[in-house]
């Protein structure tokens, strides 16, 4: 074996699918994770390599070789995508296997552009996503939220699950909106009689099932991982089982401990130890979307695949569905719902208007002050608004999610129009 | 020619000056090329008997034909573009708007192309064995048909492209945001 300091090389050897074979130096990116380092590939810019670290290596060397082996010649099919101007990369899939001086020690995959996506972490604290020039509104969210169903969706029917699936995994194209998914070795797979499960989990995207004992069925994991994250997106990045606990309701105060124990106070029926964040918006979301999320994360109904939500979502998303429509104020928002983003703003003027005047109260009677301080703390938990002021207002200006221009568009119909009539004239 | 056959044929070369100038200036898979050829063929076809051919006559017998023809034509394309290595032309047929996978885009191309291929048979014997008006049902079937992905490229694509038309008007009129 060779000794853990001798990787990485600087030369490797890619192995591709067919048998095919080339040397290639890596490039220091400077992005190193806990598993491998990530490296450019030289001459080849639409590429990285993963290799992983030397001690980790020295403990899943055969299983991690097996596992990358089969995925370089398994290259799942994925939702075909609008060409562009620019490459789509849905999953950073390893396409090619790196050797280092004739041993495995990791993989290459296609380079997700960093200029052009985004963390979809950011679309949860809305205003890091303004930063990156993100303009966020429903219509955006819920193009984001289909796309990332579709893709899990076409995942699972070729047996094929995330389990770790979390915003950090996640990356959102600026302008396309379609989502990227990372660290496709952790995936669990189950196809053509090749099988690899996978071990790491996020507590706080795992389903109650599983805390506490391995994951026994991925699929229902991705599932409720989905739900949690499109609830997220909807909901200004609060999370399902995020709440205020009833005084003295036994609520553990961490969001593991909640999920384990069913704790989610955005269903449809009130919980009646937890009640729904102040800050949340969840009442103006659609009752068809509200119950997927019951099915989802509350007790005892089955789980919403990826399927159904990308069908409910896939009105949401086209611009055509007609199910989203603006307020007086511009902002989009769903039909006899109250719009979302006018509910939230009035949240948080409502906020600074309580923050104005506890400042008065704190210089004017000090005493008062201190009893409105106190009472507000036995009342909640956390502070829901101190996250929800970090993320100021939203703009109103919708952004086509479609990747076409209007005029190539127009261009295509054209000769469609002209083809048809054609046809249609050839047949009297 | 006529002032309408002059204005006609105006009206048409400006839209096809347009289609050209604002044409998606990326690789374009050769089964949509193969699918504007076959109209482009009937087209010139109709065109010329319709039109320019000054009197002559087109073959005794292709007219009950022109249907099968038509139909035998896409499914010809439908299988042949994806076995030489192409996309499945069904994508441009009823729009690249909806999201399938590349598995669920080849299953609906080989039905369509299985339909048109019965469709087309069906029509020869119609026309051989029915008389001249349930034949004739039949063919307003087939234009039918096309009235259909009409509707469906007016519901999925003009009416999302018009509504962002109307949109860059609205942001070009109500000038720029402070």
């Amino acid at each position: 074996m060779a000794p853990p300091e001798a990787l990485p090389r600087d030369r490797v050897r890619l192995l591709w699918p067919g048998g095919r074979s080339e040397s290639a130096r890596l490039l220091p990116l400077g992005k190193s994770g806990g598993a491998g380092e990530v490296f450019g590939l030289e001459g080849r810019p639409g590429h990285v390599a993963k290799v992983y670290h030397a001690a980790i290596l020295a403990q899943h060397r055969e299983r991690y070789e097996r596992k990358i082996r089969w995925m370089v010649n398994h290259r799942p099919e994925l939702p075909e995508l609008p060409s562009g101007p620019e490459p789509v990369v849905q999953l950073a899939w390893p396409v090619a296997v790196v050797q280092c001086e004739g041993r495995f020690a990791g993989f290459a995959m296609e380079k997700i552009d960093f200029e052009r996506t985004m963390e979809i972490d950011y679309l949860l604290t809305r205003r890091q996503a303004e930063e990156e020039g993100f303009a966020v509104d429903y219509g955006r969210l819920l193009t984001v939220c289909h796309n990332l169903a579709t893709l899990l969706h076409c995942l699972h029917r070729q047996r094929i699950f995330v389990v770790d699936l979390k915003p950090v995994n996640l990356k959102v194209y600026k302008t396309e909106l379609y989502v990227s998914i990372l660290d496709c070795d952790g995936f669990w797979i189950d196809a053509d009689g090749f099988v690899c499960e996978a071990p790491q989990v996020t507590p706080e995207y795992l389903a109650p099932e599983f805390h506490d004992r391995n994951v026994a069925d991925p699929e229902a994991q991705d599932r409720f991982a989905l739900a949690t994250i499109v609830f997220r997106l909807l909901n200004y990045g609060i999370h399902p089982y995020a709440g205020v606990a009833q005084p003295g309701s036994p609520v553990p105060a961490e969001l593991a401990g909640r999920i384990r124990a069913g704790y989610y106070p955005y269903g449809i029926s009130p919980h009646r130890q937890i009640r729904a964040t102040p800050a949340s918006v969840h009442d103006c979301l659609p009752d068809a979307l509200r119950a997927l999320f019951d099915r989802s994360l509350g007790r005892g109904a089955q789980r919403v695949a990826a399927r159904e939500w990308a069908q409910a979502l896939a009105g949401y998303a086209s611009r055509s569905g007609g199910m989203l429509e603006r307020c007086e104020h511009g902002h989009l928002q769903f039909p006899e719902k109250p719009c979302a983003t006018c509910v939230r703003e009035g949240l948080l003027r409502g906020h600074l208007e309580r923050q104005r005047r506890l400042l008065t109260r704190l210089q004017a009677t000090p005493g008062r002050a201190a009893r409105y301080v106190r009472s507000t703390l036995r009342g909640t938990h956390t502070s829901p608004f101190q996250a929800a002021l970090a993320q100021g207002q939203v703009t109103a200006v919708q952004m086509t999610p479609q990747t076409a221009s209007i005029r190539n568009t127009l261009s295509v119909e054209i000769v469609w129009v002209l083809g048809l009539a054609i046809a249609w004239w050839w047949l009297l | 020619m006529t002032a309408a056959t002059a204005i006609l044929v105006a009206v048409l070369a400006a839209c096809l000056a347009l289609a050209w100038a604002w044409r998606p200036r990326k690789r374009i898979d050769r089964g949509a090329i193969a699918l504007d050829i076959a109209f482009a063929l009937l087209g010139a076809w109709a065109l010329w008997f319709g039109l320019l051919a000054d009197g002559a006559a087109e073959p005794a017998g292709l007219a009950h034909w022109k249907p099968t023809i038509l139909y035998w034509t896409l499914a010809a394309i439908l299988v042949a573009a994806p076995a030489l290595g192409q996309l499945h032309p069904i994508r441009y047929i009823l729009g690249t708007y909806f999201v399938f996978s590349r598995g669920e885009w080849k299953w609906m191309n080989l039905g369509f192309a299985i339909l048109f291929a019965i469709l087309g048979a069906v029509n020869l014997y119609i026309a051989y064995r029915y008389d001249e008006t349930s034949w004739g049902g039949f063919k307003w079937g087939c234009r039918i048909n096309f009235l259909f992905l009409i509707l469906l490229r007016i519901s999925f694509v003009w009416m999302d492209t018009l509504a962002r038309i109307l949109e860059r008007l609205v942001q070009r009129w109500s000038g720029p945001r402070p």
